[in-house]
């Protein structure tokens, strides 16, 4: 039992000698994992924020459903809800009565039609309906309309299925560019941590031959790797926590409209900042493992 | 006490480096292995602590069946094998003291104790005052020196030395070989010393095996080049 103890108190006294003693060697790796995180979490800020504003945009479209002037009965107005709530493609629906009808108009188009405010209401009680599958709004928009009781049902047309197509093509492409930068970075990580081993390979072989047993060598270079791995993350995460902070107050916390909303820097800083220290961690202790049981199998 | 029955290595170049070897060494001796280059002294060597197996024929050295044992457990009968090399082999980024200390440090031993034992080596082969160097900060005697120091800190049963003069002026050579024979005198280590020495062998004679083409050509009690 205190034998063990003893153990693992040398294997972490040997992880914090091969830093400093290799200093530079250490250095030069952080730097690469700085780097290739640094990229990582930049694209990962635009590629969020892509499927955040696809996101957005197909989640505020919505089928616009006017009803028959004749509708006014809470009865009748339910059952047409309901039917609508059946349809297998409806998330939700939202009740909008005349006078609600009447302010969106006023606020489109201009203060001239309040003077239908009041009995002198033109317009008929209308629906909101928000739809699962966006690519779909077009059937489930026809659908509607054969209800018994809707007089029209807008969705906005042809434009509307071209953008949700655009937004669905761009996010693929953009979770494409991640998951290629990913897999760079995660290599190049592995590559630099697999480096600085190498170039240990004969303390490796010395070690063994003064009976150093392969879980007593492998563990420094293993909690070396994971502290390489958390080193080269910290800029990183530093550079996110404050650059997008910053970033997020100069555009006033949107890209052109309100459409384009950014996200709370917490978090982006947040889910960014795990994910790349995470990969920093685990890429770094398991290219060390990986590297040392190789060059410990070197030799006899 | 190390037996060598009919040992047989061959590399896949074709080189038959040892043929048919049996040897026995009991104890407490200290013997030459003399030969030419390539005469399959540092197979010997190589199969002796374990980094490589041998074609045919059993090596055991204290009790263990050493070309069976598996890849993971070789450290272990190391533990009990001091090994000194021509080329020191000692850890560059480690101090004079690490590097002993390392040795024990694989076995769990407290560090009141590694300290202890640390010291009383470093005594031994007189590198008191040299324990917070690095090894290239030292002449190649004093790093051969380490090296003994490393390998007999967990006091082995069985030293081998693979030409530990190979690299040192006749001073330093009869340095190295006086504390060898110490260490054997003192702790009735086994060594089996490797040697291109000729004089060394002429002059401190001890048991002395001479191989030739990986065959035992002479094994001499006697000692002495000129008895071959």
């Amino acid at each position: 039992m205190k034998e063990k103890l003893n153990l693992a108190l040398y294997e972490l006294k040997y992880a914090f000698i091969g830093i400093k003693r290799h200093l530079l060697l250490c250095l030069s790796a952080i730097s690469a994992i700085t780097i290739s995180l640094f990229l990582m979490a930049a694209f990962l800020v635009v590629g969020i924020h892509v499927d955040h504003f696809a996101t957005n945009v197909q989640s505020d479209l919505s089928i616009h459903v006017i009803l028959d002037q004749d509708i006014v009965e809470d009865d009748q107005i339910n059952a047409i809800e309901e039917q609508i709530q059946a349809l297998s493609n409806v998330d939700s629906v939202e009740f909008s009565d005349k006078e609600n009808e009447l302010e969106l108009m006023i606020d489109e188009k201009g203060d001239a039609f309040s003077i239908y405010k009041g009995e002198e209401n033109p317009l008929s009680n209308a629906f909101f309906v928000y739809v699962q599958n966006e690519k779909q709004i077009q059937n489930t928009s026809k659908q509607i309309e054969e209800i018994e009781g809707v007089s029209s049902s807008a969705y906005g047309g042809s434009s509307v299925t071209q953008l949700i197509n655009l937004l669905d093509m761009v996010r693929k492409v953009g979770y494409g560019v991640i998951l290629l930068l990913l897999v760079l970075s995660i290599y190049l990580i592995f590559n630099t941590i697999r480096t600085t081993i190498f170039s240990r390979q004969e303390e490796i072989i010395i070690m063994r031959q003064v009976g150093g047993t392969n879980a007593f060598i492998k563990r420094p270079f293993e909690v070396q790797g994971v502290l390489i791995g958390l080193f080269g993350s910290l800029l990183p995460v530093a550079a996110l926590y404050f650059g997008y902070a910053k970033l997020y107050e100069v555009l006033e916390g949107q890209l052109f409209s309100n459409l384009f909303s950014l996200i709370e820097p917490n978090q982006i800083v947040l889910q960014v900042g795990l994910i790349i220290t995470l990969i920093g961690l685990l890429i770094g202790g398991f290219a060390s493992f990986w590297a040392v049981t190789k060059y410990l199998k070197v030799k006899r | 006490m190390i037996e060598i029955l009919d040992v047989s290595k061959a590399y896949p170049n074709g080189v038959h480096a040892l043929n048919h070897v049996k040897l026995k060494i009991d104890d407490g001796e200290f013997v030459y292995v003399i030969g030419a280059t390539g005469s399959g002294k540092s197979t010997l060597i190589k199969i002796l602590n374990g980094e490589i197996v041998p074609d045919e024929g059993l090596v055991i050295v204290n009790g263990t069946d050493v070309g069976a044992l598996k890849h993971r457990k070789v450290p272990y009968y190391r533990r009990n094998i001091g090994c000194v090399f021509q080329d020191y082999r000692l850890l560059p980024t480690l101090t004079v003291f690490e590097n002993i200390a390392f040795a024990l440090e694989v076995l769990g031993m407290s560090k009141k104790e590694i300290r202890k034992r640390v010291r009383d080596v470093l005594e031994l082969v007189d590198l008191k005052d040299k324990e917070r160097c690095y090894p290239n900060e030292l002449s190649g005697g004093q790093q051969q020196r380490v090296t003994i120091g490393r390998a007999i800190a967990n006091r082995p049963q069985v030293l081998i030395a693979d030409e530990p003069t190979g690299n040192l002026d006749p001073e330093k050579s009869l340095e190295i070989i006086k504390l060898l024979e110490k260490i054997n005198e003192t702790f009735n280590t086994t060594i089996l010393m490797v040697t291109h020495d000729i004089v060394l062998v002429e002059k401190f004679k001890k048991r002395t095996i001479t191989l030739d083409h990986g065959y035992v050509v002479h094994d001499s009690f006697k000692g002495g080049y000129k008895s071959v």
